[in-house]
């Protein structure tokens, strides 16, 4: 997938309704079920190894740049929109990117000396996405909560989200990746229905990479 | 702690259960307990006064029989099978916890309106509430002239298989090497609650304002400086011992190994916790017409067996020889420990330091 280069502003870009996503050609990611198998801890195999999750079947992504920075505009079926965390058992939707670090990081939160980059959305933070870095199921750390901007709505069963930041951070570090103009870049994504209780591996997440490049 | 990280202490790996090198325990006689709720409110004074923080009980005293807190939690599953495989089970609610009431306190006091109405608690939702952390108190079970209740004070445990630990999957949840304690990472903590879950005896709360898990914590910043935890230090009644599990001359050990009056909880759970209690004594039941009949407590033994296993008949026999010992003028080893003379020496002689002196 070409991820153009568009000559809008920062605030159009990061809009979920902006005319410009209209143009915008997506790519239907495939999602399944993170088997129940491959839950790390017994307890969590036990409990929902008989129950439905991870039901989204698709997720449809855009992305855009324009001069100094990149959006991913992601939308999938969800039927309730889950954005509070009060109770107990309210758990939030929420929508994440994994990006490789290294040539070797599994698409399965990484792996030890393969770490990912992550870019967690979720609904009861509407305006901003987390940057984290996982080398492997359960080791995420945040490293940053605030330089991914995020603009999300829910509407007729769906939530459309755009995440945006500038394409080159301007306190690089380990963890955070860059985006050269040119270049070809992978992903892979995940997808939580908070209103089923699903959070951490009880997900719905693409088994495949998402192939792009990002225009020059 | 990575998930990756093979050596947790209270996990079992292969097979084999990871032990702490020394074990911190608690016992607690139920023959001494008021429901005065000292301890439960030492305790939030101490650790659970923050935002975010203002349901969350992690000492709480029940009435038994009674739903307890939160609301059935005996009957809410969680813990181990038979088999040794996690039972599912719920994160309890914020109401069957009991949820932070707020009182009209302002228009009672302040509004002019305290001849016509009355102080009264509210939900968070704005309703009279129908449960709390303590709704059903002094309620008890049986039928007149039988009707009976006791105490049953209730911390975590700090299992020795904590199904909390084992169901984390960000290996937030540790237990010490050195005392057994066990404590949530809150930096690696990211408020899955699998943990609340799992718990059988559902002793973890969910703050929704870090979210994070939380619990006791056995005191630890104190413990390590001898100072015995709030609940135990600050109990009137003098009930809750604190020590460790080998040391053969403390009073844990005795209770617990040597007099083997001390019990575990629920042991089916299948966590091994690691507080202990001395099952209440009570009178004999009576008739109608006034008749006593001394080979049936008050308290049902099927109860008390249902809660502590099956040893509590030959445990209360035993208390009861050796308080006829006592009656007698007789010596009583057992007696003496549980009678606690000599405060704080005789309750937590490892942890006799006074906070108000570090």
């Amino acid at each position: 997938m070409l991820i153009r280069r568009v000559d809008i502003d920062a605030a159009q870009l990061g809009d979920p309704d902006a005319a410009v996503w209209g143009g915008a050609k997506a790519a239907a990611v495939s999602l399944v079920q993170a088997p129940a198998a491959m839950q790390p801890t017994r307890y969590i195999a036990a409990k929902w190894q008989n129950r439905p999750y991870g039901q989204a079947k698709s997720l449809a992504v855009k992305a855009l740049r324009n001069a100094e920075q990149i959006a991913f505009r992601l939308e999938w079926p969800a039927k309730t929109k889950n954005d509070r965390r009060i109770e107990n058992t309210d758990f939030p939707d929420a929508v994440a990117m994994l990006f490789p670090l290294s040539e070797q990081s599994p698409l399965i939160m990484g792996g030890e000396g393969a770490p990912v980059s992550l870019w967690y959305w979720r609904a009861d933070h509407p305006a901003r996405a987390r940057n984290d870095v996982a080398s492997g199921i359960g080791t995420s750390q945040v490293l940053d909560a605030e330089s991914v901007a995020a603009q999300a709505r829910h509407r007729d069963g769906h939530w459309a989200v755009v995440m945006r930041r500038a394409l080159r951070p301007t306190a690089p570090m380990d963890g955070i990746v860059e985006f050269t103009g040119g270049q070809a870049l992978r992903a892979s994504f995940a997808v939580w229905d908070g209103g089923n209780l699903e959070r951490a591996g009880i997900k719905a997440f693409s088994p495949s990479w998402l192939e792009m490049t990002l225009e020059d | 702690m990575a998930m990756n990280e093979k050596n947790i202490i209270g996990r079992e790996l292969e097979g084999t259960l990871h032990k702490p090198s020394r074990q911190l325990a608690m016992v607690f006689d139920l023959n001494k307990c008021l429901g005065c709720h000292t301890c439960s409110i030492s305790c939030k004074r101490q650790w659970t006064r923050d935002e975010g923080m203002e349901q969350q009980w992690w000492a709480v005293v029940n009435t038994q029989p009674g739903l307890g807190t939160p609301k059935n939690w005996e009957h809410l599953g969680g813990g181990w099978d038979a088999k040794g495989e996690p039972r599912p089970s719920n994160i309890p609610t914020r109401d069957e916890f009991g949820d932070a009431w707020k009182f009209n306190k302002d228009e009672v006091f302040h509004g002019g309106k305290g001849k016509v109405t009355y102080l009264k608690p509210v939900t968070t939702k704005g309703e009279a509430p129908d449960w709390g952390p303590n709704w059903d108190e002094d309620e008890g079970g049986g039928e007149y002239p039988n009707s009976h209740f006791f105490y049953l004070p209730r911390i975590c445990n700090h299992c020795t298989h904590p199904a909390c630990l084992e169901a984390c999957p960000r290996g937030a949840i540790y237990k010490r090497a050195d005392d057994g304690i066990v404590l949530i990472n809150d930096k690696q903590c990211k408020g899955f609650r699998f943990c609340m879950e799992a718990c059988p005896y559902k002793r973890i709360y969910y703050n929704h304002v870090r979210d994070v898990g939380q619990k006791c914590i056995f005191c630890f910043p104190r413990v390590e400086k001898g100072v015995a935890p709030a609940c135990a230090r600050q109990c009137p009644g003098r009930l809750r011992f604190v020590g460790y599990l080998d040391d053969e001359n403390g009073p844990i050990h005795k209770l617990v190994h040597k007099f083997k009056v001390a019990l575990p909880l629920h042991q089916e759970y299948g966590t091994q916790p690691n507080v202990y209690y001395v099952p209440p004594l009570s009178p004999p039941s009576v008739d109608m017409n006034g008749r006593v009949d001394p080979s049936r407590p008050r308290i049902p033994l099927e109860y008390l067996e249902g809660l502590f296993g099956p040893r509590v008949k030959e445990v209360l026999a035993l208390l009861e020889a050796e308080k006829a010992k006592k009656a007698k003028g007789q010596p009583s080893e057992l007696m003496d420990l549980l009678i606690v003379y000599k405060w704080p020496n005789d309750i937590f002689p490892d942890f006799v330091r006074d906070p108000a002196e570090l």
